[in-house]
């Protein structure tokens, strides 16, 4: 094994891309109840790229709107400020993607397996009374690590897939025996370096998988998340496997066979223009 | 316009619907009619021994190549659903998970 040095790793997570002052003002807004509406929507409105990438989502098939919103505040009249929030920082999220996208990782996958699980995610929230909005974001962010992994150690990460492939191991296992970290560790760097809510740096820390506390909920709807968004294939990704869903995640969250299918025609329903609107 | 025709269990393949009940020498059933045949539910009439089922059939030259092509996807869905659980297929969750989805491409597929 030829394990990553931790020390140099953090030091590239603080060198990514800050997100805008608006998404991190509206990321902190996740666990308040009085949120001044009118000036978040004032600030959205002056950035441009993330107010077009928001109004396209608005008025993509997601949310079957019969007219078109045409501005923040109309869209935050007609789906609400917890939807406006969600699409706002699933627009960022997907901005700061792209930019450190790296050419010889297939990218196109990557994307789509985070789109999936992040619908998926919303959709078992919605089944076990869960927040949607915040199981999005954590579902659409909970790889990022792997980024940051292919952008900084290439030619590890390769040697990582191919140890995946000759021991027919899950990636996670292949990561820790190539490297000494696997990229679950990674991502929640990232995200307490993008001052991510709380809530949200718990549920990508996959760790605590068998934990009763409700703190871990998200946790356990991310990982099945996945899980489903494996298994729906998503990914497009010949080499994709469905890896081992916790036990005690699946008897926790408890969802019924009908629920299941509810889910899964769900996420085939949306996926395609959400991956579209975001990815462009 | 669907029939119905009896065949010997050799000449089955997967994707053919089976038209009626298929019952062991107790009369318990084995497999409902309307099912769609998987190479598993072949290998299984094969082992109770039973030589002819009744399948369904078009008369329809048309229909039955709308039907043999989405008979065809049926089964390339399941087949690709095989190599994606193949590493754990045999965790409770996994297996649970997996049925619930081969369930959900058959409802497609009607």
């Amino acid at each position: 094994m030829n394990p990553i040095n931790k020390k140099e790793l953090f030091g590239h997570v603080q060198k990514l891309p800050a997100l805008s002052a608006v998404v991190m003002r509206l990321l902190a807004t996740i666990d308040q109840d009085e949120i001044d509406v009118d000036s978040i929507a004032r600030q959205i409105g002056q950035d441009q790229v993330i107010t077009v990438k928001t109004l396209r989502l608005a008025n993509s098939s997601f949310y079957g709107m019969q007219h078109k919103i045409s501005n923040i505040g109309e869209a935050i009249n007609v789906l609400g400020f917890k939807n406006v929030r969600m699409l706002v920082a699933s627009s960022a999220i997907s901005d700061s993607f792209s930019r450190a996208k790296p050419g010889h990782f297939n990218y196109a996958s990557f994307w789509q397996h985070s789109t999936g699980t992040a619908i998926c995610a919303k959709q078992i929230a919605c089944c076990v009374g869960a927040n949607q909005e915040v199981a999005f974001i954590a579902g659409l962010i909970h790889d990022i690590g792997k980024l940051v992994l292919v952008t900084h150690y290439p030619q590890r990460f390769d040697r990582a897939l191919d140890y995946q492939i000759q021991n027919g191991c899950e990636l996670e296992t292949a990561e820790q025996n190539t490297m000494g970290m696997d990229h679950g560790e990674i991502s929640a760097a990232v995200i307490r370096h993008w001052n991510f809510p709380e809530k949200i740096q718990m549920a990508i820390s996959m760790q605590h998988l068998d934990d009763d506390d409700p703190s871990y909920a998200l946790s356990r709807i991310i990982h099945l998340a996945s899980a489903f968004a494996w298994g729906l294939d998503f990914s497009n990704d010949p080499s994709a496997v469905v890896p081992v869903i916790s036990q005690h995640v699946w008897r926790k969250l408890n969802l019924d066979e009908q629920q299941c299918h509810r889910i899964f025609s769900e996420a085939l329903r949306k996926f395609e223009e959400l991956s579209q609107s975001l990815v462009n | 316009m669907t029939s119905t025709k009896i065949i010997p269990i050799e000449a089955a393949v997967p994707g053919m619907i089976l038209s009626s009940n298929i019952t062991d020498r107790s009369g318990n059933i084995l497999l409902p009619g309307n099912i769609v045949l998987t190479s598993a539910m072949i290998g299984s009439i094969r082992r109770h021994e039973i030589a002819e089922i009744c399948v369904a059939v078009d008369s329809g030259d048309d229909q039955s190549a709308a039907d043999l092509n989405q008979r065809m996807k049926l089964e390339q869905k399941l087949k690709r659903l095989d190599q994606l659980f193949m590493l754990h297929e045999n965790e409770s969750a996994n297996l649970q998970f997996k049925q619930y989805l081969i369930n959900f491409i058959r409802k497609g597929q009607q």
